[in-house]
């Protein structure tokens, strides 16, 4: 008796600081649900449990509502169960109003668990749905579930949203917090959560799947690389804790990185480096990478070629913060330029503001590329 | 550079070998008159630099001579650093160059081209010719005719890079300006693809800026549109519980139960309310018939009370009429007696008013009469006087010895003496000593002669002596005859003026004289005494003397008479004016009299009057009393016919047990009074109809309401708002970004811009300096005082003079081709210091200068040809005299 589970596919995601990528962003979150079809009947299983925020937006436009149906549909064999989360709850014109409204109705294989009642899945066990009637419910939207009556000896299996109670906090202070006691208090082989976007187990019974395609560089300072990108495959064994397995379904991965920069070493260094990053093609890498230090004008131009012009080609997105980068014009630079005459005045004048102007010092860069480029 | 020979043939004009030569390395002049071959000189010197000798273009088609076909030849030998060159050119036919240089060395054709091109620094020749471009700075050095006004150009070109190597070389900077202006270019032409000419957003920036504007408004309306979705989603949800609310049907059942008890409570309330109505209106009725008899009794009795008052009152108006009628008569008698009192107070006072009057005439009278006796006496006294005066004119109009007519007599009479002395010193003296009885018969002038005594003898004398004959005196001439005149003349003066004063002789007419003053004198005395007897009086008109006075006298007279006649004899004035005071007296007392008469008189006819008001009012009342006592009996027998007090006593017992009986009637009618009102119940009614017409209403509008909110939110709902709202949001940030990466790099490139442009401008004022400092000398020698700005293209862009600063434009010709002149010399100047070749020609220039300004350009060629040969043609020999230069010759050559 196997089950994927899955959740967080924050369809229709608009990916804001991307530009031209995010089209292709948002499309690979939609191939990720044919992955994860393609998991299932790899795997065995006939459900895949989808743990909430389906949709990024309560509103979404018809196509980006139907879009995910359609893949879904793909996969006739598998029943795909889907429960409202955070992002997309479920209003009387939300998006689970509007596709139960669709002409044409929904797939078979897909069913909406919209109301807290308990329902067979294919494989046998029975859908506990702790889902929230009201959007700004402070209630544990697990704690239905204690309550749901199933046939004598059914494998109880929880499917809900919202984040677990920590330890040595007290309940009632964040909205919707899930007890990690509840597989014990509702009988439960297996609690499926959706909310946090990486994969983390909470107990032998508990398990976050995390999203199927990352789709933030995360928060906090520092190097990072973005959790995500799995789906679960839980194979249920009667009393005993289920067996969970993680497998990779995402494509893109993500990255924050922070450089220091004093000359052309550095910058030919960190390009090798960044170059290695995922191990993989770097069309398949997003990397924020923030720049410090300081560069004479050669340097900074090799940085703009190697850096900004290579590795922002190379990336599915490079977010460049060189804000911290100053300028250090050195005399070769300046005799670079010119060892004497008005552009050389012009040049240190500008390098004597460019110290405290910010604008100088990128003003003399572009003197420094253009009279490189006029030779 | 220095020119040293020319030799020219089949150019031109000049179709025989012809040779030019003699210079000198300062100042060189060839002079010609016009036609003369000058200009073409000139044209020979630029064709064989600069134009190549195999050229097909039509300038050196142009240099055949103009006779024939032949081919133009031409040669010349130059100077360079002292050392000798020579160049030679043929061309159209068997075109040929050769260059020789000073050490033998020989270049031919293309190679003689290109030697002379660097050994001068000018470049090949196109097509077309030479043209400003190849001939580089020489063409701003060698000036034909026509360009001698203009600046010399070196903004551009081989001139350019020839003069900025100079300028490079003395400034000191060595500097690839090129470079620097292209790069300005570039940074202008990225700039410009930002921002325009005013530093506006262009290009993609502008787009940028228009479409973040665009994207924020469609951000801003998909926002409103999401928000109005939520809050239709929330009216839906509300209106749908309103509606389930409204249609419950068991409220409705209680609704129309409610209604239906209320309307048959208002029936029964209406049946109650209209027997009580009828019940109350008979109480009303029977209570109006005890209020009539009532009424009639109380009005009986009024009747009776108001006979008995009025038959009192008419008897007290008797009484009161009759006393007053008494009193009337009383006081009429009073008011009677005050009357006569008054009448004869009137009358005194009238006769002493009368009384006053006339004494007030008389002693008016007296007044005037009581100055007679004195003017009388004044009178006589005036007549004396007048007599007195009278009589003394007479006597003085007899004498007419005065003392003005006197003054020539006595003068006279002195000049006469004067002249009889004189002549009685100068006459003879004959003494008479006569024995006695002698004189007998001596006489003198047939007188006897006294027989003693002296005889003054003045004229002829003639001396008796009887007997013995005569004696003859005669004085000598001297001045006896003029004396006898001068003595005639004195008598008759003295004659004549006697006969003005009427007098025979002088001590007659001061005799006369004496009595005259004395008559004079008793005359003033009359005329004063006859002032004073009558001065006048200028207050009444009166003139003074005699006449006036008697006139006065007797109209005061006349006036006394007829005051007499009228007023009887006159009394004293002091009698009169006493008299007149009593009589002002006795009227003022008769005057008081009249008035406490004429007071009295008042007060009593003001008591009568009361009285006899009194009396009338009094009567008046006894008239209205008698009419009331007469209308009331008249009163009391109409009631009494009409119903008789018995009568009247039935009707009220009658009436009284009648109203009792109605009242009980409606008391019992009260006590089944229903618990509401049929008013309050009726409101119930209209009020329970009015909930369920409005419950069908609410149902109705919600029913509307909701198909509304239906519609809209299905709309609404499919367009996918919130995924729109983020994408927008996605595009605004993109737009954001790329905005603010447009304006960052708009803003470096404006920087850079700014900042290059500055760093240029600087060097450029640098290179000014060189080409200012060799002008300003020469310009402070033909303008002392000038300065000088010049441009970026080293052009003389302004001059300054004492009269303030000029544009060069505005200058005169002759002006401005004088300072072009002067730039000419001073380029020249600055390219022989930096060792490179120069020379200058000038072809007729210095047409326009007057003769104070040429000798000071002459001045400064000469000093400027100490460094630089200078060639000058002119065909003004006479002017061009002074320059002082080398006279140049042609000649003919080779032969």
């Amino acid at each position: 008796m196997r089950i994927v589970h899955s959740s967080d596919w924050h369809i229709g995601k608009a990916f804001r600081f991307a530009d031209e990528a995010a089209q292709a962003l948002r499309e690979e979150r939609l191939d990720a649900i044919s992955r994860l079809g393609a998991l299932a009947l790899r795997e065995g299983a006939a459900d895949i449990l989808v743990a909430g925020d389906v949709f990024d937006v309560e509103t979404p436009s018809d196509r980006t509502l139907r879009q995910p149906l359609e893949r879904m549909r793909d996969f006739p064999a598998i029943s795909w169960h889907l429960i409202p989360g955070n992002h997309d709850s479920h209003t009387p014109r939300g998006p689970w109003a509007r596709l139960l409204a669709l002409p044409d109705g929904l797939p078979a294989n897909i069913h909406l668990h919209l109301a807290p009642e308990p329902a067979p899945l294919a494989c046998g066990a029975w859908l506990l749905p702790g889902v929230l009637t009201r959007r700004h419910d402070a209630a544990d939207p697990s704690a239905v579930m204690n309550s749901m009556a199933t046939p004598q000896g059914a494998v109880r299996i929880g499917l809900t949203h919202g984040p677990v109670t920590e330890f040595g906090t007290t309940a009632g202070g964040t909205p919707n917090l899930i007890a990690i006691t509840r597989p014990a208090s509702a009988n439960l082989a297996y609690l499926a959560l959706g909310d946090w976007h990486g994969a983390q187990p909470i107990g032998d019974r508990i398990w976050y799947s995390g999203t199927p395609e990352p789709d933030d560089f995360g928060s906090g300072a520092g190097d990072a690389d973005a959790a995500g990108g799995e789906a679960l495959v839980v194979a249920l064994n009667g009393s005993a804790p289920p067996r969970v397995s993680r497998h990779r379904v995402g494509r893109f991965t993500w990255h924050k990185r922070t450089a220091f920069l004093d000359g052309d070493d550095a910058v030919t260094a960190l390009e090798a480096k960044l170059r290695g990053l995922t191990g993989g093609p770097l069309g398949d890498a997003l990397l924020w990478l923030k720049v410090e230090g300081a560069l004479s004008l050669a340097a900074r131009q090799r940085f703009e070629t190697l850096i900004a012009g290579g590795l922002g080609s190379a990336f599915r997105v490079l977010r460049l913060e060189c804000a911290a980068l100053q300028a250090e014009p050195t005399t070769a630079d300046m005799e670079a330029i010119d060892h004497a005459g008005f552009l050389r005045a012009a040049a240190e004048r500008l390098k004597a503001r460019a110290a405290t102007e910010p604008l100088a010092a990128q003003a003399l860069q572009r003197l420094f590329i253009l009279h490189g480029a006029a030779r | 550079m220095r020119l040293r020979s020319l030799e020219i043939a089949q150019f031109r004009k000049f179709d025989r070998p012809t040779r030019l030569d003699g210079f000198t390395d300062g100042l060189n002049m060839l002079c010609g008159p016009n036609e003369f071959g000058k200009s073409t000189i000139l044209a020979a010197i630029r064709a064989l630099m600069f134009e190549r000798h195999a050229s097909r273009a039509t300038a050196i088609k142009s240099m055949q001579p103009w006779r024939g076909n032949a081919a133009p030849e031409l040669a010349m030998e130059f100077d360079i650093d002292g050392a000798p060159w020579r160049i030679e050119k043929r061309f159209i036919s068997q075109p040929m160059a050769r260059l020789t240089g000073p050490d033998g060395a020989r270049f031919d054709n293309e190679a003689a081209e290109e030697a002379l091109q660097r050994l001068l620094g000018f470049g090949a020749a196109g097509k077309q010719g030479a043209s400003t471009d190849t001939m580089g700075v020489w063409g701003a050095l060698w000036v034909t005719q026509r360009d001698s006004v203009d600046q010399p150009d070196v903004s551009q070109g081989l001139a350019r890079s020839t003069i900025t190597g100079c300028l490079d070389t003395e400034v000191g900077v060595l500097t690839g300006q090129e470079a620097g202006h292209a790069i300005i270019a570039k940074v202008r032409e990225q700039r410009s693809q930002l921002l325009d000419g005013n530093s506006k957003p262009r290009g993609r920036l502008r787009d940028a800026v228009r479409e973040l504007a665009a994207c924020e408004a469609d951000l801003d309306s998909l926002r409103l549109r999401a928000s109005r979705l939520a809050e239709d989603s929330e009216a839906l949800r509300r209106d749908e519980a309103k509606l389930a609310l409204e249609r419950d049907p068991e409220a409705e059942a209680r609704d129309h139960a409610a209604l239906n008890a209320a309307r048959a409570a208002r029936e029964a309330a209406l049946v109650h309310a209209a027997s009580q109505k009828t019940a109350s209106l008979a109480v009303e009725q029977a209570q109006a018939a005890v209020q009539d008899a009532e009424a009639a009794r109380s009005r009986r009795l009024t009747l009776g009370r108001a006979r008995a008052q009025a038959e009192a009152a008419l008897h007290t108006a008797a009484g009161a009429v009759a006393l007053a009628q008494g009193e009337l008569e009383t006081v009429r008698e009073h008011y009677a007696a005050q009357a006569a009192r008054l009448e004869a107070a009137e009358t005194a006072l009238e006769n002493t008013r009368r009384a006053r009057q006339a004494a007030s005439l008389l002693a008016e009278a007296a007044r005037r009469a009581a100055p007679l006796p004195g003017l009388r006496e004044a009178l006589a006294e005036a007549e004396a006087a007048q007599a007195r005066l009278t009589t003394l004119d007479a006597r003085l109009a007899g004498i007419a010895a005065t003392a003005e007519t006197l003054a020539p007599a006595r003068r006279h009479a002195q000049a006469l003496a004067l002249v009889q002395a004189r002549q009685q010193a100068q006459a003879t003296r004959l003494h008479f000593a006569l024995a006695p009885g002698a004189g007998a018969q001596i006489t003198l002038n047939g007188a006897p002669a006294a027989p003693d005594g002296v005889h003054l003898v003045t004229r002829e004398t003639t001396i008796g002596l009887g007997t013995l004959g005569a004696l003859t005196i005669t004085p000598g001439l001297g001045e006896g005859p003029a004396l006898d005149r001068a003595l005639e003349e004195a008598r008759d003066a003295l004659a004549a003026a006697l006969r003005a004063t009427g007098c025979a002789s002088l001590a007659a007419a001061e005799a006369a004289l004496a009595e005259r003053e004395a008559l004079q004198r008793a005359r003033d005395d009359a005329a004063t005494a006859l002032l004073r007897a009558a001065p006048g009086d200028r207050a009444r008109k009166l003139a003074s003397g005699a006449a006036a006075l008697r006139a006065h006298v007797a109209a005061l007279e006349a006036q006394a008479q007829e005051d007499a006649a009228r007023l009887g004899a006159l009394p004293e004035t002091a009698d009169a004016e006493a008299a007149a005071s009593a009589a002002e007296a006795a009227s003022s007392v008769a005057e008081q009299d009249l008035q406490a008469a004429r007071a009295q008189r008042d007060a009593a006819a003001a008591v009568f009057h009361a009285a006899q008001q009194r009396a009338q009012a009094g009567i008046a009342a006894q008239a209205g009393a008698a009419a009331d006592a007469t209308r009331l009996a008249a009163e009391a027998e109409r009631e009494f016919a009409r119903e008789d007090d018995a009568a009247l006593a039935q009707r009220l017992v009658l009436a009284q047990a009648r109203a009792a009986a109605a009242q009980q009637e409606l008391s019992a009618i009260d006590a089944q009074r229903p618990a509401e009102s049929a008013d309050m119940l009726a409101a119930r009614v209209q009020r329970y109809e009015q909930a369920l017409r409005q419950r069908q209403d609410n149902i109705r509008r919600l029913q509307e309401s909701l198909a509304g909110l239906r519609a809209r939110i299905t709309l609404e709902g499919g367009a996918g708002l919130g995924e729109q709202i983020a994408s927008e949001e996605r595009r605004q940030e993109a737009l954001a970004t790329e905005r603010a990466g447009l304006e960052q790099e708009a803003a470096i490139l404006t920087l850079l811009l700014e900042t290059l442009l500055a760093a240029e401008r600087e060097t450029k004022e640098r290179y000014r300096a060189p080409v200012i400092r060799r002008v300003a000398p020469h310009l402070q020698r033909l303008f002392p005082g000038a300065a000088i700005e010049c441009t970026d293209e080293l052009r003389i862009s302004n001059v300054t003079r004492e009269a303030g600063e000029e544009d060069f434009a505005r200058l005169s010709i002759g002006t401005q081709e004088q300072i072009a002149v002067l730039t000419r010399l001073a380029f020249a100047d600055m390219l022989r210091d930096q060792g490179k070749p120069a020379m200058v020609i000038l072809d007729d220039a210095l047409a326009y200068a007057d003769a104070e300004r040429l000798e000071r350009m002459f001045d400064i060629m000469a000093h400027a040809a100490a460094k630089v040969q200078i060639l000058v043609l002119t065909c003004r020999e006479d002017l061009f005299r002074r320059l002082g230069a080398a006279r140049l010759e042609l000649r003919a050559a080779g032969g």
